[in-house]
């Protein structure tokens, strides 16, 4: 198909733009937009102009030496033409991958330096039962162990909050009444509530306190986790004896955690 | 005497925390920290006692005189086996007994 000379120069002012635009200048693009109105002296200017970028330089050598051909030898128009269209592709394909590195490079941008954890914070795992009790005992202030980590990698198993959490939340999800986790739990509670209630003189609390926890339903043995505020505690934090990464605080406040996971 | 099952709980409750002792895995779930001395001496005062508030008196004072023959063990293997199972046998009639206890005419705690 034969191709007018006023479509070849529109052709190749479209892939002059492209080519430019490939190369993410705004300026250069806009640039082309203003010259490029069927003038060809203009376009050979911006071409020119071109050469000074060395990215560009490839590219625009191709595109004088289509134009030149195409200018100066009618008979070839219709070969340049298929040579444009050749050209035309190429760039269209470097534009993609250079989206693509574009876009890749956005998310690398992204991916900076993990920030690693805070050695101010600890974590633990309290049932809802164990709160109440706590609550009961000590008014205002819990007597809680918790670890660095939430899934402590040092600590055994029962000292790790998430190894704690995931086996009572599953006893209490699947019904586990007779679970051997939650009977420890409830035992503790009662042991502490006998002790506690004992030694503050206020034994006439005991028997209701004691039924009260005997029969209290599984779904109040729902954990909680918390983050602990470590760094806050100072020398109220002790050391735990067996594993090195767990803690005791006889007095956490309320102010001093969060509940993470409800 | 009547069955008291306050003191019943509570005999159960001392039995099973001195063995749970030997389980350090089990302090985290503690909301206080027992003086041994405390368990002790309450065990002391069980075994003192003619247990008449018990049913089973006799039942009671071997479990007492089996908790007693452990402490200040230096435990072997074979020992812990036995501990354990021990263990959960005295956690489990602490619980046992605690269901008769009743909490006639007082909301729990945990609704006031």
């Amino acid at each position: 198909m034969q191709r007018t000379e006023e479509e070849l120069l529109g052709i190749f002012q479209g892939l002059l733009l492209k080519c430019l635009l490939v190369f993410g200048d705004n300026a250069w693009a806009e640039k082309v937009v203003e010259l490029c109105q069927g003038d060809g002296e203009k376009v050979r200017k911006v071409l020119d102009a071109a050469f000074i970028d060395p990215r560009f330089i490839a590219c625009a050598q191709a595109l004088e030496s289509v134009e030149r051909e195409i200018l100066s030898n009618q008979d070839l128009r219709q070969k340049h033409i298929e040579s444009l269209l050749a050209l035309r592709d190429t760039i269209d394909k470097q534009a993609k991958q250079r989206a693509r590195v574009r876009e890749e490079t956005r998310y690398m941008l992204n991916l900076v330096p993990y920030p690693g954890r805070s050695a101010s914070d600890g974590y633990s795992s309290q049932t809802w039962l164990a709160i109440k009790v706590n609550e009961y005992l000590h008014s205002g202030s819990y007597y809680c162990w918790f670890a660095g980590s939430l899934n402590s990698m040092t600590n055994g198993d029962d000292s790790n909050p998430i190894w704690l959490y995931l086996l009572i939340d599953r006893a209490v999800s699947q019904g586990g009444i007779n679970n051997s986790k939650i009977k420890d739990i409830r035992a503790n509670l009662m042991s502490a509530v006998d002790a506690e209630l004992t030694a503050q003189g206020r034994t006439s609390e005991i028997s209701a306190a004691l039924a009260a926890i005997a029969k209290a339903p599984l779904d109040l043995f729902t954990p909680q986790i918390w983050r602990i505020k470590r760094g806050a505690l100072g020398a109220r934090c002790a050391k735990g004896l067996y594993y090195p990464d767990e803690f005791l605080v006889a007095d956490l406040k309320p102010g001093e955690f969060t509940v993470i996971v409800p | 005497m009547e069955y008291d099952a306050l003191k019943a709980t509570q005999a159960y409750l001392i039995l099973w925390k001195l063995i749970d002792r030997y389980f350090p895995e089990s302090r985290w779930l503690e909301l206080t920290d027992i003086p041994s001395e405390v368990l002790s001496s309450r065990i002391d005062t069980l075994a003192n006692d003619q247990l008449s508030w018990f049913p089973e008196p006799e039942k009671l004072k071997d479990d007492i005189a089996k908790v007693k023959s452990f402490q200040g063990d230096l435990l072997a293997e074979d020992t812990i086996v036995r501990l354990s199972s021990l263990r959960t046998y005295l956690r489990d009639c602490a619980l046992e007994y605690a269901s008769g206890l009743s909490a006639e005419g007082d909301e729990p705690f945990w609704q006031r």
